[in-house]
């Protein structure tokens, strides 16, 4: 048996080592890290929800590469360069995700439907208990969109690619994708796995980021939980309504997202227990499993090996790095304006990421000082977070479109 | 209750004081007055929603 004939009993191995060696290396290393990332997400390393589809959708589209035609290989998985109708109606025919890909992803229909599920789970009242401080530790927490634009530029990037690459600073998956999506296309597939990969890691890597910045004397300081004002589900809705509004009148380009958000939160305080239901469960945890696999599958090799690539992924730490140390020194500007009586790991949660650093600062707080809750200050910076990452991608994409 | 009215009404105009600025005057204008004024607005529109926030908060409570 010749080692061509060998070769064919396995036509993936065969079509792997066909092409470019450079393409080849590249997809045993994304096979590698697929596997990877599935078992960090199993054993809880990083979050589990998007790193196992992500990550089985990476190793299983980089080995599954086969000939399309005599002189063609591709998967039968997702064509995510298609545009010409004729062709997008094959492959609407042909790859598997195709259908998912084209009518929920490309037009941003995911994000807005991962918004309508943050929405539901998130209780607006945080933002309203404290409105300044939120907003002000949520504005200081978007130094790093702010510092990575030019830098990005500076680099080499385009103005629209810097802007989505720096808007990974705001934490904000869903709206990482939409931005990317409008402004810089060719690069929306890096961009967003570069995103959603640091988000995962701002799990683990944020508590080192307050251990350095805050002493243990600091992390320990309690919050006043006893002046929590107590707002009614009527002035949450009214709230929601004029705010979702004036938000659409200022960036249309972004009103869907702002729309499904606010319409997530509005239902969660109707109480309309059937669409909650529904919201909350199939709609939020069916739009993440499917953006984890899809972002998966698009990571071949010949999609994912970008020049631009090493950029990126230099960009989008550096912007979520700074945007930590932008929302500490946010929570520290509140302590020594409230006369020490604010902590300033709640700054932390700035950076929406919405729950996961309101998680973490509360994590990291009660390891100092157990009777210690912060979570509602921390809710309300992360909420705010939602709404100014929000409003930078607006102004990007209504200044740069 | 009067004084969460209060709020409620100049936040909102003070939100559509900055949708009027950044939408309404800003496309008129050109240069530098463009991009100041564009950034005025959203500055005014977000501290529009900051005092509708504050609507919701009790009137004996110490200020945020």
């Amino acid at each position: 048996m010749s080692g061509a004939d060998f070769l064919n009993l396995f036509q993936g191995i065969a079509t792997m080592v066909s092409g470019d060696p450079l393409i080849t290396a590249g997809r045993i290393m994304l096979i590698i890290a697929g596997i990877t990332l599935v078992f960090l997400g199993a054993k809880g390393t990083l979050e589990p929800l998007i790193m196992i589809p992500m990550g089985m959708g990476m190793a299983s589209v980089n080995a599954a590469v086969l000939y399309l035609s005599a002189t063609t290989t591709g998967t039968i998985f997702i064509d995510p360069m298609v545009s010409d109708p004729a062709k997008l109606f094959d492959a609407l025919q042909i790859n598997f995700l195709q259908p998912i890909y084209t009518f929920t992803f490309s037009n941003g229909l995911i994000a807005c439907l991962l918004f309508l599920g943050i929405g539901v789970i998130t209780d607006i009242g945080y933002i309203m208990m404290a409105p300044f401080k939120g907003m002000l530790i949520a504005i200081f927490a978007e130094l790093g969109t702010i510092l990575t634009f030019p830098l990005a530029v500076w680099i080499g990037l385009t103005y629209k690619e810097a802007a989505a690459i720096s808007v990974v600073g705001g934490a904000d998956g869903p709206m990482v994708l939409f931005t990317s999506l409008i402004l810089a296309k060719d690069l929306f597939v890096p961009i967003t796995i570069v995103a959603y990969l640091y988000l995962s890691l701002t799990y683990g890597g944020y508590p080192y980021l307050i251990r350095l910045m805050v002493p243990k004397r600091l992390r320990g300081i309690k919050m006043d939980l006893k002046n929590i004002p107590k707002i009614s589900r009527m002035e949450k809705i009214t709230f929601s309504v004029i705010t979702s509004t004036i938000l659409c009148l200022l960036f249309p380009v972004a009103a869907p997202l702002f729309m499904s958000f606010f319409l997530g939160v509005i239902i969660k305080e109707s109480g309309v227990k059937r669409f909650l239901e529904f919201l909350e469960g199939p709609v939020l945890y069916g739009a993440t499993f499917f953006l984890g696999l899809l972002l998966g599958v698009l990571c071949e090799a010949s999609t994912i090996l970008n020049p631009k690539v090493m950029n990126l992924l230099i960009l989008g730490i550096f912007a979520l790095l700074l945007s930590g140390i932008g929302g500490i020194l946010g929570g520290y500007v509140l302590y020594f304006a409230t006369k020490g009586k604010f902590n300033p790991v709640i700054g932390i949660a700035g950076v929406s990421c919405i729950p996961t650093t309101a998680k973490v600062a509360q994590k990291e707080i009660q390891k100092v000082n157990h009777r210690a809750i912060i979570l509602p200050y921390a809710m309300g910076a992360s909420v705010s977070g939602v709404i100014t990452t929000a409003i930078i991608a607006g102004i990007f994409v209504t200044i740069l479109r | 209750m009067k004084r969460k009215i209060i709020f409620w009404i100049s936040g909102t105009i003070v939100a559509l004081a900055g949708v009027i600025l950044s939408r309404l005057l800003a496309p008129q204008l050109s240069g530098v007055f463009n991009k100041i004024t564009l950034v005025c607005g959203y500055l005014l529109a977000l501290a529009g929603i900051i005092v509708l926030a504050y609507a919701c908060r009790p009137a004996n409570l110490k200020p945020d």
